[in-house]
């Protein structure tokens, strides 16, 4: 796995993996962001108005990380036998599913919808509630949907790139996602604190602990780091809307093409 | 007085690592699936290259994986344009001492970013799936590197013909453009920091490759 490929796993998953508590606060301070910024217009780059703000969280976030989860996810990552690792995201992937099937629905795709429903069924069951992945050698492999591409597929604009606390890159269309995935885990149905407050420390920690090598690699490669994330939090994004086949024609953009013409004339 | 003589004789058996697999690189045929400049065999011939650096791994280090893909990199890559477009409408602001500075960087960190990140062999190949003109006349090579654990990474590369040369212009790693980032970032650094800054920043870049698996390479 290369180190872009390990990085966007991360933030795709960071996103994923906030406690609902967390997830409303970040809604209503979306809310605020808002409608303060409908006023206090803060510059930036095309498709990123609020850098400014957006900076300044991915600051934090770096420093919460670095300081909180990275030393908890390290020890984890040492103490805990990698197949044992790999059980507690089998069982966290697993619990996603109803999510991926709802959106493979809202898309139009009713076989994946069915391959992955089977897939759910399979891994629910002979794989002890999900710990195994005994689906994928059967044929049934892993789909990565979610209601932002959903959006994207209806035809809904990207919106503003956003950074929150806690949570990490988004964009206005990807942001409806948090509450669908949300609402389609069990652990949101389950009114057992005793169950859901630790499992959601220990999926916070392990995926944490799944990303320690890509962010490392951010760390060593990124000039800007929040620019970086953003570029290839997008770029992900886009890969993933279009199930790894983006149209070849956006593959190198016109802007670049104009500089291009103009510096092999030259050569 | 031991130490020292091991240590030569370490130095010694990495020269002559390097120097086989400078050999090997030399005597592989070029394109074996389709004529040389095209396309296809630009790719063809990086991903060979990529695999002997891999495969010559930490035995002949950083520096050793460096040699054997300088030459191949410059070769297959339209460094000049790509760095050109990296640094966006600030190219025109510097001078022509600072352009070359700029450009001898920006050589240094792309080689050095393959030799960075595939610096160790573990039964990995490449495939290439397709090729398909865009309509500006460019060219997108798809590509699949094979890694352990049946897992994939999904490669595109674009190419763009200057004479009878095609050379690459951007590498995509699934979904995410190497060009796209790096444009992001060098313009920003530019317009805020300026460009002393932007050159400390890679060069910072370059060690921080240069050093990101010292330590597995001194225990080989």
């Amino acid at each position: 796995m290369t180190p872009k490929h390990q990085k966007i796993d991360y933030m795709r998953e960071n996103q994923k993996s906030s406690p609902p508590r967390i997830r409303a606060l970040a809604l209503g301070g979306l809310v605020l962001i808002f409608s303060g910024c409908a006023t206090a217009k803060q510059g930036g780059t095309p498709g990123d108005p609020f850098e400014k703000l957006n900076r300044s969280f991915h600051s934090l976030n770096h420093k919460l990380d670095t300081a909180l989860l990275k030393p908890v996810a390290e020890t984890y990552a040492k103490t805990l036998p990698k197949p044992v690792r790999k059980g507690v995201t089998n069982f966290f992937n697993n619990l996603g599913e109803i999510n991926v099937i709802l959106n493979d629905l809202l898309q139009g795709k009713f076989e994946d919808g069915l391959d992955d429903f089977g897939r759910f069924a399979a891994n629910s069951t002979l794989g002890l509630g999900g710990i195994l992945d005994v689906a994928t050698p059967m044929g049934l492999p892993r789909h990565k949907e979610d209601f932002g591409q959903t959006l994207a597929v209806w035809g809904f604009e990207q919106g503003a790139y956003l950074t929150l606390p806690i949570m990490g890159p988004s964009t206005i269309r990807d942001e409806p996602a948090r509450l669908v995935s949300s609402a389609t885990n069990i652990l949101l149905y389950v009114n057992e604190r005793a169950i859901t407050f630790p499992l959601g420390i220990l999926n916070t920690i392990n995926r944490r602990a799944n990303l320690i090598d890509a962010i490392k690699e951010v760390d060593d490669v990124a000039m800007d780091r929040y620019i970086f994330v953003r570029e290839a939090y997008l770029g992900d994004r886009n890969y993933l809307i279009y199930d790894g086949d983006p149209p070849l024609e956006d593959l190198f953009e016109d802007e670049f093409d104009f500089e291009f013409e103009e510096e092999e004339d030259s050569e | 007085m031991v130490t020292h003589l091991d240590k030569n004789s370490a130095i010694g058996r990495k020269r002559i690592a390097v120097a086989t697999f400078l050999l090997a690189i030399l005597a592989y045929p070029v394109g074996a699936n389709s004529a040389e400049g095209e396309p296809r065999a630009i790719v063809d011939r990086l991903q060979s290259t990529l695999i002997e650096a891999m495969k010559g791994g930490a035995a002949i280090g950083f520096n050793g994986r460096y040699e054997v893909l300088q030459p191949v990199v410059l070769k297959t890559h339209r460094l000049k344009s790509i760095a050109r477009v990296a640094i966006g409408r600030y190219w025109r602001d510097l001078s022509d001492e600072e352009q070359q500075t700029y450009l001898e960087v920006f050589s240094r960190l792309s080689v050095s970013g393959y030799a960075s990140r595939f610096w160790k062999f573990q039964g990995e190949h490449f495939e290439i799936i397709s090729e398909n003109p865009l309509k500006s006349g460019k060219v997108v090579i798809r590509s699949i590197l094979y890694l352990k654990d049946d897992d994939t990474i999904a490669f595109e590369f674009v190419l763009s013909e200057v004479g009878d040369e095609w050379k690459i212009i951007n590498v995509i790693a699934k979904g995410i453009s190497d060009l796209a980032i790096k444009r992001a970032e060098y313009t920003s650094i530019m317009s805020k920091d300026g460009f002393e800054t932007l050159l400390d920043k890679i060069s910072e870049s370059i060690e921080k490759l240069e050093n990101k698996h010292i330590e597995e390479e001194t225990q080989a």
